[in-house]
Formats: structure tokens, C-alpha cells, sequence
């Protein structure tokens, strides 16, 4: 068990120790995928990505279609 | 920090993202450093922690210590990091990522032999005792705050500590010895 003396001691040594901090392009880094994650924002979205999801949507919209249409030219016709 | 930071936060205030991240940025990857002895793996830890915030900021309780948050967050990242490692510590040590053999960050900027020492010290104290006197001694929480963080009894914490304390005394003393001799 530490006395007082050393508990005294023990703290002034601890308080004492110096501190690191990231590099500033890695704190740079960090942040801004931290802030992505607060507004809500996929760390890995890209501007490009609604417009892809959209396209994709619509292609696949308009083939269903065209398979409707299709089965029932061949089911009329 | 300033009044209200909390509140702001909860609100997605990125302003007050910013506030906390500085205050506690540093604070928190040394701790991290110093409780995984591993840089690599405290600055992942530190990432993941700060998602999380800004993942939960929305959830926060109105009355949230950010720094006892933050803290505690790490704190069970690395537990969880501890346990994959321990599941998988046949792979890691086949690829030679089972942990750090070279000298510490900590150790590097040291400003004299008694503090390398002391890091040292904290390098070779178990985990159990190291994360508490890292908690109340280093960063100043209180010792029920940090009952309540790591989920154990105030007992714990004070003779955890107190193992603690003697280990990095010992150094004290030794290197006090050293000096008179």
C-alpha cells in the first residue's frame, strides 16, 4: 500500500507525463469522417450515387415493363 | 466547454462536434495509446470512438459528460478489440501482428528516465489495474465515475488503483534511490 507521501508523489509523476496527439492530416481525417457519420452522410457515398441509384431504378422499372409487354404480345398475338 | 454544448450536439450541431473533438482529441488517443500499447491500434480505437459520438450524438441524455462518455466508449472498444485477438491470436501471431515489441510513442517524448519508466511501468501493469489508473490518476475521473464505466464495484476500483499506484511508486523510488546512490 502507498503511504500519502507516496500517493503525493505518484501524482505530481503523473500529472507530469507529457500527452500525444495524431498527426494533423490524420486528426484532419479523422474528423471529417466523424462529421460525414453526424450529418447522416455513408463514410463511402460519392456524389455519383443517387444519380446511379436513380438510373439503376429506372432501368429496372422499364424492363418489367417491356417483359409485360412482351408476355402479352405473345399471349394475344 | 462552453454551455449548451451538449445540447447542440444532440441537435447534429457540427460546430459543436468540432468544440469536443478538439477538447478531448488528444486526451483521448494518448489514453488510448497508453491502454493498448499499441499506436495503431489506439488510433483505429480513436476513430471508431468518434463515430460512435457522432453515430449517438442524437441519443445523448441531456446531462452527458462528454469527456466520461468518450472515455468509457474507448475503454470497451479495446475490451471488445482485446477479445477478437484473443479469438484469433493463432493468425495474428502467424502473421506476426500479435502486438508492438518496439519502444513506446509514450516513451519516445518522454522528458527524463523516471517518466520512461513510468511508461514502462504502465506497458507491464495488467490491464485491469492499468485502465483504472489511467481513469482516476492521469485523467482525473472519479473513482465511482469510474466504477460506474467499467461496471465494477468502488472496491475494485480502489484496490485496482492502489496496485496501480504501487507500481508506478516503486519506479519513483528506484529512480529516486538510483539518483542519492
Amino acid at each position: 500500500m502507498t503511504g500519502a507521501h507516496d500517493t503525493d508523489r505518484v501524482a505530481q509523476e503523473l500529472a507530469e507525463l507529457p500527452a500525444l496527439d495524431l498527426e494533423p492530416l490524420a486528426a484532419r481525417q479523422q474528423l471529417v469522417r466523424a462529421k460525414k457519420r453526424l450529418a447522416g452522410r455513408s463514410l463511402t457515398s460519392s456524389n455519383f450515387e443517387p444519380a446511379i441509384l436513380v438510373a439503376l431504378a429506372t432501368a429496372q422499372l422499364l424492363w418489367a415493363v417491356w417483359r409485360v409487354l412482351e408476355l402479352g404480345a405473345g399471349h394475344f398475338g | 466547454m462552453p454551455p449548451g454544448t451538449v445540447e447542440r450536439l444532440r441537435e447534429g450541431d457540427g460546430a459543436a462536434f468540432d468544440l469536443v473533438y478538439e477538447a478531448y482529441r488528444a486526451r483521448l488517443y494518448t489514453f488510448l495509446v497508453r491502454l493498448t500499447q499499441d499506436e495503431q491500434l489506439a488510433r483505429d480505437l480513436s476513430q471508431e470512438t468518434w463515430l460512435r459520438l457522432a453515430a449517438n450524438a442524437r441519443r445523448l441524455e441531456p446531462n452527458t459528460e462528454p469527456a466520461a462518455w468518450l472515455f468509457r466508449v474507448a475503454r470497451n472498444l479495446f475490451v471488445s478489440q482485446r477479445r477478437w485477438a484473443a479469438v484469433h491470436e493463432a493468425a495474428l501471431s502467424a502473421l506476426r501482428l500479435a502486438g508492438p515489441t518496439s519502444e513506446s510513442p509514450l516513451e519516445r517524448v518522454a522528458s527524463n528516465a523516471t517518466q520512461r519508466r513510468i511508461e514502462r511501468a504502465f506497458a507491464e501493469l495488467p490491464t485491469r489495474y492499468r485502465e483504472v489508473l489511467l481513469l482516476v490518476a492521469v485523467e482525473g475521473f472519479g473513482a465511482p465515475d469510474v466504477a460506474a464505466m467499467l461496471g465494477i464495484s468502488h472496491a475494485a476500483v480502489r484496490q485496482r488503483l492502489s496496485r496501480g499506484r504501487t507500481a508506478i511508486a516503486k519506479v519513483i523510488e528506484g529512480d529516486h534511490r538510483d539518483r542519492r546512490a
